[in-house]
C-alpha cells in the first residue's frame, strides 16, 4: 500500500536517524582513516551506502571525516570497477 | 572476565543468554535505557553509537581489556574464543553467518520498526504500521519454511544463530503473531526456551 501523502513521521524519523548514524561514523573516521583502522570489509560494506548520499538526502561537506574517507576510496581502482563507474 | 553493560531488550538478551551457554564469569552492569543512561558520556567514550549491549574482555587479547559493541559481533568473539556455538568447518561455519546476518540485518531492524509503530509511536501512522507488520510476517515466514527444513536455524546444530532469533521471536505478542500460524517456528522456539542456559540468561535481567 503506498502512501497518499508523504507520511511526516517516517520522513523525519528516518532521515534524523540516517544523519545520527552518519554521525557516527564521521566521528570514528575523524579519528581513523578507516573504519577497523585498516581497509577492511567494513568499509567495503559502509561504502555503497555513503556514495547514494544525493538519493538519500545528505551532504558530505556536513561531516569531514566521512568526506575525507570516501574519498579515499572513491579513488582505489577496485572500487571503481566494482562500483561500475568508468575510470 | 567479562563486564557486560546492558538492558534486557531483545539485542541485550543475546548477550546474556551466551554467557551462561558459555559458562563464562560475568557481571552485569545495567545500563537503564528509560533513564537514559546510554546517553552519558561515560557509556558513550564505550560505543559511539549509544546502544546496549557493550562488553569488555577483561582477559582480552594481549591481555589487555577489549571493548566490543554489536550484539552480532559480540555472540562472534565470545563464540570464537571459547570454542563453542561456531562451527569450525568453512562451509558451516558461514551458513550460521549467513543467518546471523538474517537476523541482524533483516529480523533486528524490521521487527524494531513493528514494534516502534505498534506500540511505541506517539501518533498512529497506519502506512508504516502496515509495511513493517508485513516485513516481519514476510520474515517469520522465511524462517517457518527454513526451520521446516532443518531443527536448528544453522548447520544442523544449536548456535549464536539461534541464540540471535531467539529473543526477537519472543516478541510475537508485540508484532500482533501467533504461533499457530508458524508451527515449525513454534517448535523452534520450545526447543531454545527450554534450555537451562537459556532460562538462566533470560533471568538475568528482566524486562520492567
Amino acid at each position: 500500500m503506498a502512501p497518499k501523502t508523504a507520511v511526516e513521521y517516517g520522513q523525519k524519523r528516518y532521515s534524523e536517524e540516517m544523519l545520527r548514524l552518519i554521525g557516527v561514523l564521521d566521528f570514528r573516521l575523524r579519528e581513523y582513516e578507516y573504519l577497523a583502522k585498516t581497509y577492511t570489509v567494513a568499509d567495503m560494506a559502509a561504502y555503497p551506502w555513503i556514495a547514494r548520499h544525493e538519493a538519500f538526502g545528505f551532504t558530505l561537506e556536513d561531516f569531514v571525516g566521512v568526506k575525507n574517507w570516501f574519498n579515499r576510496l572513491s579513488k582505489r581502482s577496485a572500487i571503481v570497477r566494482g562500483m561500475g563507474v568508468p575510470s | 572476565m567479562y563486564d557486560i553493560y546492558n538492558w534486557p531488550t531483545s539485542n541485550g538478551r543475546k548477550v546474556n543468554i551466551i554467557v551462561e551457554e558459555l559458562e563464562v564469569d560475568y557481571k552485569i552492569h545495567p545500563i537503564a535505557l528509560g533513564n537514559g543512561e546510554q546517553f552519558t558520556p561515560e557509556f558513550t567514550a564505550l560505543n559511539p553509537n549509544q546502544k546496549i549491549p557493550v562488553v569488555i574482555d577483561q582477559d582480552g587479547p594481549g591481555g589487555k581489556p577489549f571493548t566490543l559493541f554489536e550484539s552480532g559481533a559480540i555472540l562472534l568473539y565470545m563464540a570464537e574464543k571459547h570454542g563453542k556455538l561456531f562451527p569450525q568447518a568453512l562451509d558451516k561455519r558461514y551458513e550460521v553467518m549467513q543467518w546471523l546476518m538474517f537476523q541482524m540485518g533483516g529480523i533486528g531492524p524490521n521487527f524494531g520498526q513493528a514494534h516502534h509503530f505498534r506500540r511505541a509511536a506517539p501518533e498512529r501512522v497506519p502506512y508504516a504500521i502496515e509495511r513493517y507488520t508485513n516485513e516481519t510476517r514476510r520474515l517469520w515466514g522465511v524462517l517457518d519454511d527454513h526451520l521446516n527444513e532443518q531443527e536448528w536455524v544453522a548447520a544442523g546444530e544449536f548456535t549464536i544463530a539461534d541464540i540471535a532469533v531467539f529473543p526477537w521471536i519472543m516478541r510475537y505478542e508485540w508484532q500482533g503473531i501467533s504461533f499457530d500460524e508458524f508451527p515449525n517456528v513454534s517448535r523452534w522456539y520450545n526447543a531454545v526456551e527450554e534450555r537451562p542456559a537459556v532460562q538462566r540468561g533470560l533471568d538475568a535481567q528482566k524486562p520492567g
